[in-house]
């Protein structure tokens, strides 16, 4: 009877595990997106979680208020958050581009703030929650679980992470990207076009974080600000991988939500949002560039 | 006297004469919040006006600041003073670990530290729930009583609760300009202009962002606690980063690096969002674009602007 136990308990500490992981992969697109534009742009963007809360909002109207398909609603709500992105850029950014990295992350704040209330006066401060339309039912591989939502989200996180790091490693756009967050100087040298490549970033930062609203939206109920916390655990992200480190990022992603949850089974649910502040406060003790970043990345 | 003090004096005068001119008790209660805001304000200010460094995480203070002085009452009844003073020294206590952490970092990672410490405490609060009563909050939190033999000050009443954040804020500004104009305010500046021109000078930086910050997170504190007393009920709302971004926002409208104008800042920023009420449920949307204009197009702030205007006075009006 005892092995038997101590067997079930590993099973259900490998679920929470997995679990977190699931999650993780939703957060690692965020942190990927952030650590993308304070790398490249020097941006601090304050108005990053906002992105993921109007992906999980737009898939809301699309998908169960208009009715269009599942998959095409969050493939509309990725693109319709990654225009709003654009007009930002042009908009706030762009003008903003010479200016103390004080003001322009005062500014985000402030357009945070704006995205709230506005999402406040069209959707309403009423939870809303979406209904995945893959059935409820349960999946059982070894004696673990899986929901056919949380499956779509580890998939589609996985397939984005990919996705990205082919972009950022195969295509000119995202040499150009590199090239602009290693030396920004030399790159316009070069004639990359910086402009150009600010707007491609905060565009794909933003689809990212919009991507992570729609996988999680699903899960979690959507209110005017739940961007806060997104924000705050992107952020944790970032500085745990390593400012501007896409597999730092990544790494992060997954190494939060697999404490979240672990954190919220053995300790108290009431704390999982904490877990990151402590784990970033932990890591920053003894290692201040981060797990993965390296000295001189910092500042 | 010189100029500015004798503007400080006119203000003074004014804000004495406050209570005579506008008896209401709408007008006393937005005065008392103005100066609670200034309190923060002030403590803000400190940091970034001074040394440069932005926290968005002030709430942290503020909050343990109002918990840690109604606890007391509610708990052990402690009065507001004993409170007062001991939310003084708690928020400081943290202060100094928080500054210990967070100033391994600077920019970007220490806005993100502090915010994130506010976050923490906001779910202590939430989470102990034996303590602190949870998303309950802390209800009847007495105002203090004086009682003097011959007559008894009840600071449940609006007018001498005002007098006594009067006098808070008073003695704040009096530590703030005494700090800023000593030799540790002149490193301070330092610090802001080039850190690592200062450290080279022999400045030991970490030390006097430590001291800045201990400072700072004590008047926060008191705002705490006084807002505590004042409204006589608290939940871990306290925390919130919203009351964190309200206070930067006084100081730089008001004015950072200024000694009045957080003062200017906390009037301002306190009664914009009631006359905005006119917009109805857009009310924070336009605050949020207020915000916004103030810092890309004013960000030496109002005191500046003002001061254009007219040489070496200031609105009055706390």
């Amino acid at each position: 009877m005892e092995g038997l136990h101590s067997k079930q308990r590993n099973m259900v500490f490998i679920q929470y595990v997995i679990n977190g992981l699931i999650i993780g992969g939703a957060y690692a697109l965020i942190g990927i997106g952030l650590t993308l534009i304070l790398g490249i742009m020097k941006v601090v963007n304050f108005a990053h979680g906002e992105m993921y809360m109007l992906g999980a909002y737009f898939l809301f109207t699309f998908f169960s208020k208009m009715g269009i398909p599942f998959l095409l609603s969050m493939v509309l709500a990725i693109l319709a958050v990654m225009g709003i992105g654009f007009v930002f850029e042009k908009g706030i950014l762009k003008p903003l581009r010479r200016r103390s990295i004080d003001t322009v992350m005062l500014s985000m704040i402030g357009l945070s703030l704006f995205m709230q209330n506005i999402a406040m006066l069209i959707w309403t401060p009423v939870p809303e929650s979406i209904q995945s339309p893959l059935p409820m039912t349960t999946y059982t591989l070894g004696g673990l679980y899986f929901l056919p939502q949380r499956i779509l989200v580890i998939c589609a996180a996985l397939l984005l992470v990919v996705l990205t790091h082919l972009l950022l490693k195969r295509t000119k756009v995202g040499k150009a990207m590199r090239a602009t967050f290693q030396d920004l100087e030399a790159a316009s040298l070069m004639g990359i076009k910086i402009d150009r490549i600010y707007s491609f970033t905060f565009v794909l930062g933003a689809g990212l974080a919009a991507a992570s609203g729609t996988l999680l939206g699903p899960i979690f109920t959507v209110h005017p600000y739940i961007g806060n916390l997104a924000n705050l655990k992107a952020f944790v992200i970032v500085i745990i991988g390593g400012l501007g480190s896409f597999w730092g990022a990544v790494a992060a992603g997954l190494l939060l939500g697999v404490f979240e949850s672990l954190g919220a089974a053995y300790v108290s649910s009431g704390y999982q949002d904490a877990v990151g502040f402590i784990l970033l406060i932990l890591i920053l003790i003894k290692r201040p560039t981060g797990l993965f970043g390296k000295v001189g990345q910092m500042r | 006297m010189k100029r500015p003090h004798a503007a400080a004096a006119l203000c003074l005068a004014g804000a004495l004469a406050y209570p005579i001119l506008f008896a209401d008790p709408y007008f006393l209660h937005m005065a008392i919040l103005i100066g609670i805001y200034a309190l923060l304000a002030i403590s803000i200010n400190l940091l970034l006006g001074y040394t440069g460094q932005l926290s968005l995480g002030h709430a942290a203070f503020f909050g343990v600041g109002a918990y840690l002085s109604s606890l007391l009452y509610l708990n052990l009844g402690v009065p507001i003073w004993g409170g007062l003073i001991l939310a003084v020294v708690g928020s400081g206590v943290l202060g100094f670990f928080v500054a210990r952490l967070a100033f391994k970092l600077r920019g970007a990672y220490f806005v993100i530290m502090t915010i994130g410490i506010a976050e923490v405490l906001k779910l202590v609060a939430l989470n102990w729930v034996d303590l602190t009563k949870g998303p309950m909050g802390l209800t009847d939190i007495a105002a203090p009583q004086i009682n003097l033999g011959f007559i008894t000050i009840d600071f449940a009443q609006k007018v001498p609760y005002y007098y006594l954040i009067l006098l808070c804020v008073v003695l704040a500004a009096i530590l703030q300009h005494r700090l800023v104009n000593s030799t540790l305010g002149r490193s301070f500046i330092a610090i802001r202009e080039n850190e690592d021109l200062a450290e080279s000078v022999g400045i030991d930086s970490f030390k006097y962002l430590v001291i800045v910050v201990i400072v700072s997170s004590s008047i926060s504190g008191a705002a705490g606690s006084l807002y505590a007393h004042y409204v006589s009920f608290i939940d871990p709302g306290v925390f919130a980063f919203f009351i964190s971004v309200n206070a930067v926002m006084m100081a730089i409208g008001g004015g950072q690096g200024t000694q009045a104008g957080p003062i200017l800042g906390a009037i301002l920023f306190t009664l914009i969002p009631e006359w905005l009420r006119v917009f109805g449920d857009a009310r924070m949307a336009v605050y949020a674009l207020i915000v916004i204009f103030i810092v890309i197009f004013m960000p030496k702030g109002m005191l500046y602007y003002l001061a254009q205007i007219i040489p070496g006075k200031k609105n009055d009006g706390r």
